[in-house]
């Protein structure tokens, strides 16, 4: 037992912090050869060229009655020349369907249905009366969750690429652009997969579906979204997707090739986790048929959205994520350290192994472990504390190290007051670590009873912008 | 700055520690018969918990090792120290280190709980010492004792000189981690001040960041304006070339100089472009732009052939050949562009020697560029039958976008291209252009193809419209399992007008399948 403790938890731990580095260094070397690439890109070019491919963005909602009328109007409203929007009322028990109706005069098309991936029942399709809104169709049908509406919308989107977008979202306008650039890169490995960075929009003046004004999130769980969010897609991914190892592309923005897609059959409808699963099925499909493929990466700000703000709502989130997690390697444990899927099954899929799904775990025998001690008066404070400092600062200057990543790349919070809040925020970070343990411990008790679906999130909509007296706008 | 808090934090960290350094229990000594003085030492360096043992007739054991070379390396370490000789002896598995000049009573010697006790150094020597004294004080003289003290004293200065802990620390209590607990605490004393430190020096470069921008911001806003105000009274007043000379004596002046020359002469032509031209010459510029165009690093070799570009400068014009089959795609990219500026009869040749894929995005980045600066449009058949298969692809997309239908013919063999994706575009060009004379190859090799080339192939006849096709498109229907397949035949079809639409008419009374819901779809005008 204390040989357990002792010393293979601290391995591990040196490990994760080691890895923690090299991701880092990796990112960083990344970043800048973007960055100073894409200083020289002229994206216009593509938004008014003929040549640009045509783009389905699908978009499943599930009771989105607040925001979805601003939402889709904000997806109407990117600036791509050749693209549709495909809204997926996934079966909504509130009014947005009849907003949506109303809203863009919407009226029952003829359509012959391809159920070419399988999912529910599709109620009808909807097009608008209106030509300015030509761009827009609705799929109206039974509720089958998040992974039945997109594929319900792959099956009827006409493009060779489609866009994954969460309803509820507010997608940057230039958002496109950058995610089909990857696509019209020359390479010798086909581009599957892309995704970007997803952005928190809590405490944003949001107006007509556009974030107005850029600002910190006011409330302490959301700010500290805002630390791990930038840690995960800045340091994270980044480094991933430069090891070859990208495992996720996330599920509130992502851009695919369909037929690929469609060989690997969909989105699964089994998990939780339908965005990892189905990153990870492509590439064990193109990996298996020897096919030369890539998922990138952008590190860009795609899309904004709205995190929870309340511990039950985050508790909610964070489970079913764990859920999710487990639910996909468990499906896909053949790759477990497996060289035929390259460096997917030698680095990515073992790290998210270790540190993503067992690190929270061990950390909660950890803590049961610590009390054990206290309880037997055995615990060595000092060496204790030392510990406890050792890990604490690692957290906050690796924190510290994503908000200068931040700052060097997109530059979104403008006021120094927001780098030392940000920075504050690191500084209390560590101490919310118990409750991310929590949730993961849940959450694999969840995935081992084997409950599935979503459950119901808290949203507060986004902040409208109001003028202020003595404000310039 | 940095120092400062290193320091700081150094002595916070190393202050901390005397607070700790008293045992929280005194070590039971009763009964113990040592010196006085040599007792106080002992009680001193006897962490909590390790007890004298009084009991007469033991040795003394100075270590138990699962390995003989680890025994031997501590009887080795010892043989300088001790006065009386020590010896290993095997027992229970393990290589102990003893000193047995006394009455030796192996048996009833007590060992510690955990056997396995690895000593690899000095400051552990300590350690090991201080954690199994088990002896009993008549079998010692206080020389032999005084030797193993002058031992851990010795080891514990070492091991102070490097690290912030002794060996005698109660930090190091109970712990032992890979049989270096001093190393360890110390280096996780080293890895915390160092992770402090970087803390804030990032904290620190974050905002010097911001106000380095800031600063940057106001002067390039405030040059900007100044520039431009001067280049206009240049072109149309009164202020004389030398007047930029002081701008062009610094190296970040002369960058906005350039650069805003740029931006002015985007929107000039004819003299005032000539005397903007002068003007960069005069201030020797040009001689800034060549010199990044041969520069090694790709991001200013762009930058000199953007500059040159504009101002039609063909003095590197080998540079930016050079770098036409560079593996940088986006140097790539721009050397075309800026050839295709600067080539004053044939700006599109570069395709003919383009051995490397040429991307989409660089397809679209010079189509724009040819829209932008109405460059002479060539004839672009000329590239179909190149064997670079991303340049035929090109050629197809502009004989498309510039309505050139001489290619007819050109294309006609495209359509057979070995590449898949080129006869998929070659069909789909064909079919936009409406080039009637590929109806019929593209019904015979229809059969041979894959589905995405199938489903184009019945796209573009559908844009053909021609009543001969109503037979082929119907086995189309019947025979195709796929509904795209299906859907877009019966679009087709009806394409063709009253006798496509009768065709389609007795096929909604057939009952050989139900292609009612199929019609309906295509005839939906919405859908499309």
């Amino acid at each position: 037992m204390h040989f357990i403790f002792a010393n293979i938890i601290f391995i591990l731990t040196i490990i994760l912090f080691g890895s923690y580095l090299i991701l880092g260094i990796f990112s960083a070397i990344a970043l800048r050869k973007y960055l100073r690439k894409n200083s020289y890109v002229n994206f216009n070019s593509l938004m008014l060229s003929p040549l640009s491919p045509k783009i389905s963005i699908i978009a499943p909602a599930f009771n989105e009655s607040k925001t979805i009328i601003d939402n889709v109007r904000t997806l109407l409203s990117l600036y791509y020349n050749n693209f549709e929007v495909i809204l997926v009322n996934d079966g909504s028990t509130d009014d947005t369907f009849e907003k949506i109706k109303n809203e863009y005069e919407l009226t029952r098309v003829n359509y012959y249905f391809d159920y070419r991936i399988p999912c529910e029942r599709i109620r009808g399709v909807y097009k608008s009366k209106n030509p300015s809104f030509s761009r827009l169709t609705v799929i109206d049908k039974n509720n089958g969750g998040k992974a039945d509406s997109l594929n319900a919308g792959i099956n009827i989107c006409k493009s060779n690429l489609f866009v994954s977008v969460d309803a509820d979202s507010i997608i940057e306008p230039d958002s496109i652009l950058k995610l089909v650039k990857p696509f019209l890169e020359e390479k010798d490995r086909k581009v599957i997969g892309a995704g970007g960075v997803i952005r928190i929009v809590n405490s944003c003046d949001v107006e007509s579906g556009h974030i107005r004004e850029i600002h910190l999130p006011r409330q302490i769980l959301p700010r500290l979204q805002v630390l791990d969010y930038t840690r995960a897609f800045l340091l994270g991914r980044m480094a991933w997707s430069q090891l070859d190892g990208l495992m996720l592309i996330s599920g509130a923005m992502g851009i695919f090739d369909r037929e690929t897609v469609i060989k690997a059959g969909g989105y699964s409808i089994k998990t939780v986790g339908e965005d990892m699963e189905l990153v990870l099925r492509m590439r064990r499909k193109m990996a298996e048929e020897n096919v030369k493929y890539e998922v990138t990466y952008i590190p860009d700000p795609l899309c904004w959205t709205e995190v929870p703000s309340d511990f039950r709502s985050m508790r909610k989130q964070r489970t079913r994520w764990t859920r999710g997690l487990v639910e996909s390697l468990r499906a896909h444990r053949k790759m477990f350290f497996n060289p035929k899927y390259g460096r997917l099954g030698v680095l990515g899929y073992p790290y998210w192994f270790f540190f993503e799904w067992l690190a929270p775990l061990i950390a909660f025998s950890g803590f049961l472990y610590t009390i054990y001690l206290i309880i037997l008066h055995s615990i060595n404070w000092p060496f204790y504390l030392l510990l406890f400092l050792f890990v604490y600062t690692f957290a906050v200057s690796l924190s510290t190290w994503a908000v200068l990543f931040e700052e060097v790349t997109f530059h979104k919070y403008k006021k120094k007051r927001d780098v030392l809040k940000l920075f504050g925020a690191a500084l209390v970070e560590p101490f919310f670590y118990p409750m991310h343990t929590y949730f993961a411990v849940r959450g694999n008790i969840e995935a081992l009873r084997g409950k599935k679906g979503w459950g119901s999130a808290k949203r507060s909509g986004f902040v409208k912008h109001k003028k202020k007296p003595g404000r310039k706008d | 700055m940095k120092y400062i808090v290193f320091y700081i934090l150094l002595l916070l960290v190393t202050d901390a520690i005397p607070a700790y350094c008293t045992p929280a229990r005194p070590a039971t000594t009763a009964g113990n018969t040592l010196d006085p003085g040599l007792r106080e030492q002992l009680l001193k360096i006897i962490p909590d918990g390790f007890i004298p043992v009084n009991d007469p007739g033991y040795a003394l054991q100075l270590g138990a090792f699962r390995l003989k070379s680890n025994a031997d390396a501590l009887l080795k370490k010892l043989t300088g120290h001790l006065k009386r000789e020590a010896v290993i002896v095997k027992e229970d598995g393990y290589y102990k280190v003893r000193v047995p000049s006394y009455e030796d009573k192996p048996d009833t010697l007590e060992r510690p709980p955990s056997a396995s006790v690895l000593i690899r150094s000095d400051s552990l020597l300590t350690y090991s010492l201080l954690s199994r004294l088990c002896i009993k004080p008549d079998y010692f003289d206080s020389h032999f004792f005084t030797g193993v003290l002058d031992t851990i004293k010795k080891s514990a200065a070492s091991a102070g000189k490097i690290f912030f802990l002794k060996g005698e620390s109660p930090w190091l209590k109970r712990i032992n981690y890979f049989g270096k607990s001093v190393s360890f605490v110390n280096v996780l004393i080293v890895a915390i001040v160092t992770s402090i430190t970087i803390m804030f020096i990032l904290l620190f470069i974050i905002l010097l960041n911001r106000n380095r921008l800031e600063k940057e911001e106001k002067l390039q806003q405030f040059l900007l304006e100044k520039y431009q105000s001067m280049i206009i009274d240049y072109l149309y007043g009164n202020t004389t070339a030398d007047e930029f000379r002081s701008i062009a004596s610094d190296n970040y002046r002369r960058q906005v100089l350039i650069d805003q020359l740029i931006d002015v002469s985007v929107n000039l032509k004819g003299d005032a472009s000539n005397k903007l031209l002068t003007l960069y010459k005069h201030l020797g510029l040009d001689r800034d732009s060549i010199a990044r165009a041969y520069d090694h690093r790709w991001h200013k070799k762009i930058k000199g052939f953007r500059e040159l570009a504009f101002m039609d400068i063909k003095d590197a014009n080998a540079a930016i050949y050079k770098a036409l089959n560079s593996s940088n795609e986006i140097l790539r990219m721009e050397a075309q562009i800026a050839l295709v500026r600067l080539s004053d009869d044939n700006p599109f040749e570069f395709l003919t020697h383009l051995t490397r894929p040429f991307s989409l995005w660089e397809q679209i980045t010079l189509h724009e560029l040819i829209i932008q600066h109405d460059l002479p449009i060539p004839s672009f058949r000329v590239w179909l039958h190149s064997t670079n298969p991303t340049v035929v692809m090109f050629a197809l997309r502009m004989i498309r976008e510039f309505k050139q239908e001489e290619s007819e013919d050109s294309l006609k063999s495209v359509l057979l291209h070995p590449d898949p994706a080129v006869r998929k575009l070659a069909v789909q060009v064909a079919g936009d252009m409406k080039m009637h004379s590929t109806r019929e190859v593209m019904r015979s090799m229809y059969k041979n193809q894959e589905y995405n080339i199938c489903l184009e192939i019945i796209r573009s006849l559908g844009k053909m419209p021609d009543p001969s096709m109503i037979g082929f498109l119907k086995l189309v229907i019947d025979k195709e399992d796929d509904v795209q397949l299906q859907i877009e035949a019966t679009k087709a079809m009806e394409n063709i007008g009253e006798e496509g639409i009768s065709a389609l008419v007795k096929l909604m009374k057939s009952e050989y399948k139900n292609y009612n819901i199929i019609i309906r779809h295509v005839l939906d005008r919405r859908i499309y």
